[in-house]
């Protein structure tokens, strides 16, 4: 993969409003032709990030750099970059054609190719009857295909995506995350699209950066970033997880994390590559679909067990989810597929495992600012 | 539902307002197409005091005034009114937007004295030069500037500023954005402010009274025709001021409504 | 991409230094005026002097000042009487009828103050209609005495004003929403006592703004005490009209327009004070 040229780099960027600092010395590079996710809750830097590179915010420090090329002081509209927002921004005033041709227009492209390019865009995202109406007019899935037919056909180096989908239903949420994926296959642009919504970037994205006040906390494909999240952070905001946490140790060739009450068993080789020295805290992240859970742990039981209570079995279709109530007063996910077991009931006793090699091993330094 | 008693009550009420509030404007109206031209006894209905009011060469002449003023003022109004609303926008300064509601609440009479005063001191003694048309214009843009703020800056509340970055995005340069996306959007509002001006200007009597100098507008034309000696042509003069007025208002109504819309 | 506050400067100033030259200075110069003595053929003679206000101490100016607060009292009362079920009314009726009957209501407000307030000259006189309509029911012979007094004077206020009280009220009740509709919805025995319990105290900035919309346009007024009041009754918009056209007294006409300006800037402020100004800006913008 390394051998994909670089759209974009970012050099060392950092961007403060007042104390604030919103982005805080982040460097990246963005590959040609890729769908590029900026994952992270508000207030996370993404957005600003993405302002930088459309050219409505400048750096306060660092370089960013696109084909090699440095944008310092280029202006909005001199910059081969586009951005959809996350309004919108139709011009009320115009029609949809007139929106979609008025970039090709401000080239100096002629009114009759730029309705007819205008025409090609609006075909693509197949709103071709439409061509006449006013935004107003237009539903909220309709105005977004119009909002990125305007971005995309100048044809940018980088298509820049502000939350595309956060203003509308869930329904066609998730339709045109499949949506802007064939799209962006189809032209072969670069996506750079910020999000809050894990499930959005993993479902479209190639690769992610996710973000937390400001700095990068890890960059990887939706895969790396579910199955070996690098902070707690990270396992918390890209799906549900739970925690187990204690001090690691090796003993022979096992490795544990130990807890006052509890000791853990790891992956001993994970462990070792985790870089995480023992005697320092750490997390066990285990998913709540690696998660078994018996009446009666027999000889084929995980190794890591422990009891607890059904508080709640929740029908989600294709599984069910299981909230455990523990003794200590915490309480474990557990997610059974729907065909599995389904004769638990709230209130009974249950034994809930997980083997070593189901959990993703992180170091807990940072644990007590992350949110959830 | 509300009691049935309590309703009916409060619309009789609103019927009973609405009456009120048109009958000063209806009763002229009638009296303008009265033959005998006396509030007191109906003549039968003609049009005779309108052609009268066709061939009164002062009120044509002091109507002629009349547009040359609120022209002149409405010109100035937005000139300095709409940047003002942009400046305001931009700065959203609590101070400084409360302080253009300031023109809109001093009494005229207050006005008309301080005008007269400041225009007498300056101009007549300073200067020689006698007051006229365009004093009034000077003054009715004092107020009218505020006007044109106002409604201006509710536009720009509910303007999209995004469509502002989306325009320089997609390659328009800070000027045509402007021309191209920014004013379109903005012109309706500035129409309405314009209108609402045109429309105070025109009938504006107390601080034209006073910074007229010799000159007569239409009403200050109308003052002397009900002070000293009511002919009826007053009347059909009258029914005409209130016609336009209620077209230009209901106007500017239609276009600042049209935000709402969008 | 908001620009510095040099490009800002540059927009706003201009309107800015137009009131400096037109507003602050002319304003200034009659508050100068009111500390110099009168020439004595009209005109002002630079000397100091506190003659002026001392003069307006005098119980006959006290009584002019005292009449003008009198009848905008008036007038804000029986505005805020009829104002308030008005705008209840509005405020109840389907949304889309509710800008409609809001329309009418301002409407009249844009047409001209002097015209209207002539044709309630021509309304009230002795043998206006009103008169004869009151004769027709009976209820009266010969005619009463309906023009040229306080009550044609607080007539001219409400039909001219009444529009500036209803609009704030209104916006208060519309902001109420469900509540309002919840309210509305139960009165049923208790409808006065939710009215007071409920409605009022919600309404209560509104119903403010509404009253010193009313009360201060109508304590500086001018022409309707002068063509209603038949000069008979003074106010305060006269008496300064008088002095600066007819008694050639500029630095006592000075004088009664500062007091003038002092009162409603005192009002103004305590409306600013109790911090309802978002609700004054709404009306007044809804207005236009």
């Amino acid at each position: 993969m390394t051998d994909v040229p670089e759209v974009i780099r970012i050099e060392g960027v950092t961007k403060r409003f007042g104390a604030v600092t919103a982005v805080d010395d982040v460097t990246l590079a963005i590959r040609e032709g890729e769908f590029f996710g900026l994952l992270g809750p508000s207030g996370c830097g993404k957005t600003t990030l993405l302002r930088m590179l459309a050219g409505f915010e400048q750096p306060d420090a660092g370089r960013l750099l696109l084909d090699g090329r440095d944008l310092a002081g280029v202006k909005p509209y001199r910059r081969p970059v586009n951005m959809m927002f996350q309004s919108y921004a139709l011009f009320p005033h115009m029609t949809v054609e007139r929106n979609v041709a008025y970039g090709l227009r401000m080239e100096g492209v002629r009114k009759r190719e730029a309705l007819a390019r205008a025409h090609e865009a609006l075909e693509l995202v197949q709103l071709q009857g439409l061509a006449k109406r006013r935004p107003a007019q237009l539903s909220g899935g309709q105005k977004q295909r119009v909002a990125l037919a305007r971005a995309l056909v100048k044809r940018p180096r980088v298509l820049l995506l502000d939350e595309p989908l956060s203003a509308l239903d869930r329904q066609i949420r998730s339709e045109m995350q499949l949506e802007l994926k064939r799209i962006q296959h189809t032209v072969g642009v670069t996506f750079v699209v910020v999000t809050h919504d894990q499930e959005e970037a993993i479902t479209m994205a190639d690769r992610i950066a996710v973000l937390d006040r400001g700095r990068v906390v890890q960059l990887g494909d939706p895969e790396t970033l579910y199955e070996a999240p690098a902070s707690p952070f990270v396992a918390r905001f890209l799906g549900e997880s739970n925690l187990f946490s204690g001090t690691l140790e090796f003993r022979g060739d096992e490795a544990f994390l130990v807890d006052r009450e509890a000791r853990w068993r790891v992956d001993a080789q994970a462990a070792a590559r985790s870089g995480i020295a023992p005697g320092r805290k750490a997390l066990a992240v285990v998913r709540p679909e690696r998660m078994a859970m018996v009446r009666d742990p027999g000889p084929g039981a995980p190794t890591n067990l422990v009891s607890g209570i059904v508080a709640e079995i929740v029908y989600l279709g294709a599984a069910r989810k299981v909230v455990v109530d523990l003794p200590d007063g915490s309480s474990l996910q557990v997610r059974l597929e729907s065909r599995a077991d389904a004769s638990f009931a709230p209130g009974e006793a249950v034994v809930v495992g997980w083997a070593p090699e189901d959990a993703a091993l992180v170091a807990d330094e940072d644990d007590g600012a992350a949110p959830q | 539902m509300r009691s049935r008693g309590g309703e009916l009550s409060l619309g009789a009420l609103f019927v009973g307002t609405l009456a009120f509030l048109y009958l000063p404007i209806a009763v002229l109206v009638g009296l303008s197409f009265n033959e005998s031209g006396l509030p007191t006894a109906w003549g039968g209905f003609s049009t005779r005091w309108y052609g009268e009011l066709v061939r009164d060469e002062e009120i044509k002449d002091a109507a002629l005034a009349t547009l040359v003023v609120a022209l002149g003022a409405t010109t100035l109004s937005v000139l300095l009114g709409t940047p003002l609303a942009f400046g305001l926008d931009r700065l959203r300064s609590r101070t400084l937007d409360g302080l253009v509601f300031v023109p809109m609440i001093i009494p005229d009479i207050v006005y008309a004295i301080a005008f007269l005063s400041a225009f007498n001191l300056v101009f007549t003694q300073k200067l020689g030069q006698q007051l006229g048309l365009w004093s009034v214009v000077l003054a009715h843009a004092t107020f009218g500037i505020a006007f044109v703020a106002i409604v201006v800056a509710t536009r720009l509340a509910h303007f999209d500023h995004s469509t502002v970055e989306a325009s320089l995005d997609l390659g328009a340069s800070e000027l045509r954005t402007f021309l191209e996306v920014t004013l379109p959007q903005i012109a309706p509002g500035v129409i309405a402010g314009a209108l609402i001006v045109f429309t105070l200007s025109v009938d504006e009597f107390v601080i034209a009274f006073f910074t007229a100098g010799i000159e007569v507008t239409l009403p200050i034309k109308i003052y002397s025709m009900v002070r000293f000696g009511v002919t009826p042509v007053v009347n059909a003069l009258a029914a005409v001021v209130l016609g336009v007025s209620i077209v230009l208002v209901l106007a500017a109504m239609r276009l600042r409504g049209r935000e709402e819309a969008a | 991409m908001r620009r510095g506050r040099v490009g800002s400067a540059a927009l706003v100033s201009p309107a800015l230094l137009w009131w400096a030259g037109l507003l602050v200075l002319p304003v200034g110069l009659v508050l100068a005026y009111s500390f110099f003595e009168r020439g004595v053929y009209g005109g002002v003679v630079y000397d100091w002097t506190l003659d002026n206000y001392r003069r307006a101490w005098d119980p006959l100016y006290l009584g002019v000042l005292g009449f003008s607060v009198r009848v905008a009292l008036e007038s804000t009362v029986v505005s805020l009487l009829i104002g308030f079920p008005v705008a209840l009314f509005i405020a109840t009726r389907p949304a889309r009828w509710r800008t409609v009957l809001l329309v009418l209501v301002i409407l009249p407000f844009w047409t001209s103050l002097l015209i209207r307030t002539y044709a309630w000259i021509v309304i009230l006189n002795d043998e206006g209609i009103a008169n004869r309509a009151l004769r027709e029911l009976g209820l009266v012979e010969g005619s009463v005495r309906l023009l040229y007094n306080e009550f044609a004077i607080v007539v001219g206020m409400v039909s001219t004003y009444l529009p500036l009280m209803i609009l704030p009220i209104y916006a208060a009740l519309e902001r109420l929403g469900p509540e309002l509709v919840e309210a509305a919805a139960d009165l049923g025995a208790n409808a006065w006592k939710r009215l007071w319990t409920v409605l009022v105290p919600l309404t209560l900035p509104g119903i403010a703004a509404g009253c010193i919309f009313v009360f201060v346009p109508s304590l500086g007024n001018f022409i309707i005490p002068d063509l209603l009041g038949g000069g008979r009754r003074q106010m305060v918009g006269t008496l300064v009209q008088s002095q600066f056209l007819e008694a050639r007294d500029w630095p006592f006409g000075a004088t009664l327009a500062v007091s003038l300006i002092a009162m409603l800037l005192a009002l103004v402020l305590m409306q600013a004070w109790l911090g309802k100004r978002s609700s004054r800006e709404e009306a007044v913008t809804r207005a236009v």
